[in-house]
């Protein structure tokens, strides 16, 4: 369920990050699975759009995979600003604050370009998804 | 006010309150616009409430905004108050953004539109 993308940053880039998604996962995974990986991938395309310090027209590429029970997603750019992203500890939270609460791991780092992922544990989470329904 | 991609923000009186109705997919391209409205609303003295019972998406730049605009309200002895029965993604965004837990969050737009109208806090 591999899944990759190159938009032009600007302030359509999430939208159409998310549509993307949508039309890619709908049907093939939970849906309040792809609601969160959809505002995740949404925040951190934000993210760069507006501090990656690139012009608009730049690059970003999207990827998003689905292996061993794992969902992931990266973002890549080619801002050279920031050597990692830390998620202030405010109230409430930012976009990236998002990425703490919502997914099982997450980082970034730079190296030529800058990344950005974080992953969901599809498995476990269905399985507490599937006890809930049950109880 | 503002149509784009099914995005739009529309505007109704009920009184001395405002009802701000935020349709379609909301984000960094509708934030400044959605900010400036609530902004105007805020400052009038009336009360506020936002519907997002036809948003399909909003971000961390419209709860922003919104959270900006409850600080406002609260200065004139207000609050504001949303009028929601959304989508699932939009609650996810009430919940882990922690809206929810800091304004009224009402499902009749009757109801919502008479606690925006109190002053003195919305018990």
């Amino acid at each position: 369920m591999n899944h990759g993308l190159t938009v032009e940053l600007s302030l359509q880039a999430p939208r159409e990050v998310r549509h993307s998604l949508e039309a890619r996962y709908a049907g093939s995974i939970e849906r309040s699975l792809l609601d969160d990986v959809t505002l995740l991938a949404s925040e951190m395309v934000t993210n760069a759009v507006q501090h990656s310090g690139r012009p608009d027209g730049d690059l970003l590429t999207f990827e998003s995979s689905v292996v061993d029970g794992v969902l992931r997603v990266e973002i890549t750019d080619e801002g050279r600003g920031v050597p990692r992203l830390e998620p202030r500890a405010i109230a409430p939270p930012s976009g990236l604050g998002y990425l703490e609460i919502l997914s099982d791991r997450w980082s970034s780092h730079l190296n030529h370009s800058f990344h950005v992922w974080f992953e969901i544990d599809v498995a476990s989470r269905m399985t507490v998804y599937r006890r809930v329904v049950a109880a | 006010m503002m149509e784009a991609l099914g995005t739009s923000i529309k505007t109704e009186t009920h009184g001395d309150v405002t009802v701000v109705g935020l349709a379609g997919e909301h984000d960094v391209t509708s934030a400044g616009a959605v900010r400036e409205q609530l902004g105007t609303v805020a400052a009038s003295g009336g009360g506020l409430v936002v519907s997002l019972m036809e948003t399909t998406f909003f971000d961390s730049s419209i709860v922003h905004a919104l959270f900006d605009a409850d600080r406002q309200l609260q200065e004139a002895d207000r609050r504001l108050v949303l009028h929601v029965a959304t989508a699932p993604i939009v609650r996810r965004v009430l919940e882990v953004s922690m809206l929810a837990d800091a304004v009224p969050c009402i499902g009749s737009l009757s109801e919502a539109v008479e606690v925006a109208g109190r002053r003195g806090g919305t018990a």
